[in-house]
């Protein structure tokens, strides 16, 4: 996995984003924080995908999935909502024990958008 | 466990299960629906919106999984909140079987504060129901792990071929998976328990011990200790534990060499020390992240204060347990510091695998890659044909890997200002570009950083040199051809210590690079390099004058390396700060000759230069024509040379050196090395004595490279010949002033003149021989600045003065009767016929001492008054007062420095007061004690501290009877004197202190009755006399005292009245034994009336008082 990291990275020239950590799975080592799923707002290509293929076939095997038909909320006001909500995520924020105690902070979340079809 | 699991059958945990929970399981499922303003579909709308509410609860309360559902309703744009919303709301709300707090409304006009609001106090609201979510998975996994046997495999292993995962490692599995949750809580306490009971249980004797090193299995196993190592070091820091975080890191990686050593395939290859560089770097990401927990307590506090570089122990460590450096966490830059060594390392170990190994495995035999795979740790690192591959392919980019994190290493040490060790990162990152031939990089680095340093400041010279050669490498294959001047001019110095190879040779330097378009000129300050030659100019006296020549000597002193190149310089120019011309050492190209002695002594002649020079370094200098001199100026190592210049200043003022510039100009380079700064040890001077060069110091409280120019010197003086050293109070003091013209020309000179005196006084000073309107007396004393009084003259034009010629005039002080030091302060301004634009001044200050002549103490006796007192009755005494007699006695001491004549001493009253008269009398007696002066007793000269005795009767009388006021008399000793008979006289007051008489006061006064008969010695005739001036009748009781000394005849005791304005005598005759002597007769007088005893006064000769009772009387 470091290899295709590297690979990439001489073909592409980019230095930035470097991080030893990437030796690892994310997963693996990253700070946990509830997560908290939005659906039905937003304009669905701007869903976050990500994890690999094998990842995504070895999950959904045995879980369950949600359907839904309404469509989704896409006004502006609403795309300002997701907005919001997104400014409470702290995933890639540092963490650290004063953040999190903060008292104007709700709490740490990881706030993540999905689509209809989740 | 599903058989497709990764993990299945023995695996312990993939990370794909947190992937699960941190992306795809959430602990609240919020929900987006339209809520339309529309009444016409609204009804068929909500009930979608059931229906599709009802679906989602549906699965997830179908899972075990307790995720939360919340709906938010968002209302339809551009039109008001329907009216029947709340209705609507509840029905939904009825319809779902929602909670009130899961079920929102949301009112799309809302302002950016209104939404954010809206949005936190959902989140707000979700916070204890995420947590409680996770603790329910927590308590889930805890039934888990406290089963005590192993779950069966869903399908029963192969025999032989797979194995089941052992108890100790389902612990560790759901010890790991607490860890999580317990995060995903923020707990970060309890996530670190379960996190070491994780890692210790997966360390023990049945898990990792029981993997063999080629299963895949093992390298997970590595993996998830990797992975709880950082949770726990997290957690560590998170909980301001820092040293037990620098502990638990060096334990794993110990553990995990430990670990490599015993199973896997050793701590000596380079896929080792890819993990030891992939932990530090981990570690400082973890740092970078979890920041400012604790190493800086004081964010606010700004970039000015410097932030501690290292944490302090935890509290819970306990005081006086034995900390090792490393333990005190340091900053995220001392990781990746560790991290890039390790890639330098991994590189090494790389380059060192035999061709063999490193071919792809496609070339070579199967049993090859089989002995490779035992040889070759690939855990977080390449396979050796992909790490170093054969031929030209690009392998594992070590340089990139070590730039990155030098660079990080660079941003973390930079934050905490360790400018010193930024730049030996710098210096590190610049030798990886050198390694990897990007000359440019390199230099470019090595540039920015060498003119400012730190180290040269500090004196670190060893790696200074170290920067040097790596700027050395750069710059040659760069061709820069500045650089390289400038580092070969440094080179040269023998403070630098380069290594033997480097031969450096300034004017040689240039010759291997290609040569650069135009020709390099470089100029360097002295502040920025060390010089292998060393210039200072130094000034032969503190003062010039304008006009005069003025001797000054340069110092070229080389500092170079014994037995390198001697420095070919082709000018020295010196410019100075003030009116003083530039000079330019110009090279005369003589032969260099090696085999001079190590010092060379020469003078220099300068001239004048044909062309103005065209000096940039100092403004004020521009234009001006320097001068110029020829010298050989080719400096050898260990060689000296001093250059004796001489040159005329044309300005007064400061002088001082301004720089020094050094030329070295070539056909293939220009250098010029600016000396700015003086170096503070003592200057030298140097000169020939005895044909060997020889210095002295300059000793010298300022700098010797600064001079000061006084304008040209007054030529004419003044000169005092008759003025004393001390002058007396009294005394006219003349003074005569000669006035000297030594200048070569007539001058037209006049004279002012001002006494400076430290208190204020009566003299007045004049010009003698000037009438009365000229002289000038000023009527109120000035004061000057310093805050002294001063008298000043107006000028008084001497008029011409030939040359060498001279003229008197005097100067006088008169009624200076104060005794004080005055400060006389001559002037003589003037200025030369031919040039009447430039005035001259020459001044003198004399101290002019005013001292007493005399000094006198007095005594003041009284003397029974013979004459009859007047009376009330007696019409022949009306108007007349009472009187009495005193005597005054003064002893005069002279306090003249040279015998003088003593004409008359007279005593004059100032003033009485007390209606009275003072009548004195001459003075009658005039001796001196001094036996060996009665010489001189008939001229009446006194010698230098000589005593004289002057006596005078006074008396004083009343003038009126009635009048009983004391009388107060002031008295003053007038003593005429001249120090020769042709001199004036003098006349020196004294004053007698005052005397206060109470005339109406009773009193008794002894005197001896003088007394025909002689024949009796021993016998001697006293006579009190009782006076009562009071205007009462007063009752006196005596008593005399008998004594063993004498016999006394009269009365023993007695008693009488006194009328007022009356006196009596009562006589008593004393007869001693024994002969002459000093008889103490007491006798007692008390006044009755007043009951008061009264003293008994002497008051005639023979007749004294020593302080005790009684009075001594003298007995012949």
């Amino acid at each position: 996995m470091r290899a295709d990291r590297f690979r990439l990275e001489l073909l592409t020239g980019s230095c930035g984003g470097y991080s030893a950590m990437e030796a690892f799975p994310e997963d693996y080592i990253a700070h946990n924080l509830p997560l908290i799923l939005l659906s039905g707002i937003g304009h669905s290509e701007q869903a976050a995908s990500e994890s690999t293929e094998r990842s995504r076939n070895l999950l959904q095997e045995g879980g369950f999935r949600i359907r839904t038909d309404v469509p989704s909320v896409t006004d502006p006001a609403s795309e300002n909502l997701l907005k919001t909500f997104f400014s409470f995520d702290s995933t890639i924020h540092g963490f650290n024990s004063k953040d999190v105690s903060a008292r104007d902070s709700p709490g740490a979340f990881r706030i993540k958008r999905v689509g209809r079809v989740g | 466990m599903t058989p497709s699991s990764p993990l299945y059958p023995d695996g312990i945990i993939t990370p794909l299960w947190i992937t699960k929970h941190q992306n795809r399981l959430p602990a609240v499922f919020v929900t987006f629906f339209a809520l339309t303003a529309d009444p016409n579909t609204s009804s068929l709308r909500d009930n979608q919106i059931k229906t599709e509410v009802g679906n989602i609860r549906g699965v997830f309360s179908s899972t075990n999984y307790k995720t939360k559902v919340v709906v938010i309703l968002v209302g339809d744009p551009d039109t008001d909140p329907p009216f029947d919303l709340e209705e609507r709301l509840g029905s939904i709300r009825r319809a779902t079987g929602l909670d009130s707090r899961h079920l929102f409304f949301f009112t799309p006009e809302s302002s950016a504060e209104a939404v954010h609001e809206f949005v936190k106090s959902i989140l707000t609201s979700l916070q204890p129901f995420c947590v409680e979510y996770y603790r329910d998975l927590s308590k889930h996994t805890r039934r888990k792990r406290n089963r005590t046997s192993v779950p069966p495999p869903t399908i029963p292993p192969t025999l032989g071929t797979s194995q089941t995962l052992p108890l100790q490692g389902w612990h560790v599995r759901y010890e790991f998976k607490l860890g999580v949750f317990a995060e995903f809580r923020q707990e970060m306490d309890a996530a670190c328990r379960n996190y070491e009971s994780a890692y210790e249980g997966l360390f023990s004797h049945e898990i990792f011990e029981t993997i063999s090193s080629w299963s895949p299995r093992f390298n997970e196993a590595r993996l998830l200790a990797d992975a709880i190592a950082i949770r726990i070091l997290r957690c560590l820091i998170w909980t301001a534990q820092p040293t037990s975080a620098a502990r638990f890191w060096t334990r794993h990686r110990n553990r995990i060499r430990d670990l490599v050593n015993r199973r896997g395939k050793g701590s000596e290859n380079y896929g080792w020390e890819a993990w030891e560089a992939i932990w530090s770097e981990s570690f400082a990401q973890t740092l970078a992240m979890t920041r400012r927990v604790d190493l800086s307590t004081s964010e606010s506090a700004g970039d000015q204060q410097i932030q501690p570089q290292f944490s302090l122990p935890e509290r819970s460590i306990p005081i006086g347990e034995r900390i090792a450096p490393w333990e005190l966490l340091h900053h995220d830059g001392y990781w990746w510091n560790r991290a890039w060594k390790h890639v330098r390392k991994r590189q090494e170990l790389a380059h060192q695998m035999p061709e063999e190994d490193r071919t792809s495995p496609g070339q070579s035999p199967a049993s090859a890659i089989a002995n490779r795979s035992d040889l070759y740790d690939t855990y977080l690192a390449l396979e050796p044909h992909l790490e170093y591959p054969l031929g030209n392919k690009k392998g594992y980019d070590y340089s990139f890997e070590i730039l990155n994190s030098i660079q990080s290493t660079t941003r973390s040490f930079s934050k905490f200002h360790q400018n010193r060790f930024v730049e030996q990162l710098r210096l590190e990152e610049a030798k990886e570009h050198l390694r990897g031939k990007r000359w440019h990089d390199s230099l470019l680095i090595v540039r920015s950083i060498w003119p400012c340093l730190s180290w040269r400041r500090a004196g670190w010279w060893k790696m200074v040199v170290e920067a040097a050669w790596i700027l050395r490498e750069a710059a040659k294959q760069t061709s820069d051809a500045e650089s390289l001047l400038r580092l070969e001019w440094e080179a040269h110095s023998s403070a630098m210590p380069i290594s033997p190879e480097w031969k450096p040779n300034l004017h040689r330097c240039l010759d291997d690079i290609d040569a650069p378009n135009t020709k390099p000129s470089v100029v360097i300050i002295s502040e920025d390099s060390l010089s292998p030659v060393w210039a200072t100019l130094h000034f032969a006296t503190v003062e010039g004058n304008v006009g005069e020549p003025l001797r000054t000597q340069l110092v070229l002193v080389s500092t170079a390396h014994q037995g390198s190149e001697a420095i070919h310089l082709s000018e020295v120019k010196i410019v100075f700060e003030g009116g003083l011309r530039p000079i330019r050492l110009l090279s005369d190209d003589s032969e260099p000759s090696a085999r001079t002695p190590s010092t060379v002594v020469s003078e220099l002649r300068l001239r004048e230069s044909s062309s103005s020079t065209t000096s940039t370094v100092h403004s004020s200098t521009i234009g001006l024509v320097s001068l110029v001199g020829m010298a050989d100026i080719i400096i050898h190592p260990g060689k000296r040379k001093v250059f004796d210049m001489i040159c005329i200043p044309r300005e007064a003022g400061d002088v001082k050196v301004a720089s020094i510039n050094m030329l070295c100009e070539t056909t293939a380079f220009s250098l010029t090395y600016v000396i700015n700064q003086r170096i503070s040890s003592k200057a030298k001077w140097w000169s020939i004595q005895d044909m060997h060069p020889h210095s002295r110091q300059l000793g010298r409280d300022s700098d010797a490279s600064t001079v000061r120019i006084l304008p040209k010197p007054p030529k004419v003086r003044i000169d005092l010949p008759n003025l004393k050293q001390t002058y007396y109070t009294g005394e006219k003091i003349s003074l005569a002033i000669v006035i000297r013209n030594e200048e070569a020309e007539t001058a037209d000179v006049s004279m002012t003149a001002r006494l400076l005196s430290p208190l204020r006084h009566q003299a007045v000073i004049g010009w003698e021989g000037m009438s009365e309107s000229d002289s000038f007396d000023l009527e109120s004393n000035e004061k000057d600045v310093l805050s002294k009084e001063f008298l000043s003259l107006p000028h008084r034009s001497v008029g011409l003065i030939q040359s060498a010629g001279s003229q008197s005039l005097t100067f006088s002080i008169d009624r200076a009767l104060d005794a004080m030091q005055h400060e006389l302060e001559l002037t003589a301004r003037y200025h030369l016929l031919h040039d009447p634009q430039t005035p001259l001044t020459r001044t003198i200050t004399v101290d002019l001492r005013v001292s007493r002549p005399f000094e006198a103490n007095y005594e003041f006796m009284p003397r029974l008054d013979s004459a009859p007192w007047p009376g009330f009755f007696d019409p022949a005494t009306t108007g007349t007062g009472l009187s009495q007699r005193f005597s005054l006695v003064s002893k005069v001491a002279c306090f003249i420095t040279e015998p003088v004549i003593i004409k008359s001493v007279n005593l004059r009253t100032q003033n009485i007061l007390g209606n009275a008269i003072c009548n004195i009398d001459e003075e009658k007696t005039l001796y001196v004690n001094h036996s060996s002066e009665r010489v001189d007793e008939a001229d009446g000269v006194i010698a230098p501290e000589g005593l004289r005795e002057f006596s005078f009767e006074l008396l004083i009388r009343k003038n009126s009877l009635v009048d009983s006021h004391s009388v107060a008399l002031d008295l003053t000793l007038a003593i005429q004197w001249r120090r020769s008979p042709e001199e004036e006289l003098v006349t020196s007051m004294l004053n007698v202190p005052r005397y206060v008489i109470p005339i109406s006061e009773p009193r008794v006064l002894l005197s001896k009755r003088r007394t025909t008969t002689k024949d009796q010695p021993g016998l001697v005739r006293l006579q009190y006399t009782i006076e009562n001036p009071s205007m009462h009748y007063l009752t006196f009781n005596l008593t005399m005292e008998s004594s063993d000394e004498f016999a006394f005849s009269g009365p023993k005791a007695t008693s009488f009245s006194l009328v007022p304005i009356s006196r009596r005598t009562v006589d008593y005759w004393i007869l001693a034994h024994l002969g002459a002597k000093w008889v103490r007769v007491s006798l007692g007088v008390m006044d009755a009336y007043f009951s008061k005893a009264l003293r008994v006064i002497p008051a005639g000769e023979g007749i004294k008082s020593d302080g005790k009772r009684g009075l001594l009387v003298w007995v012949e």
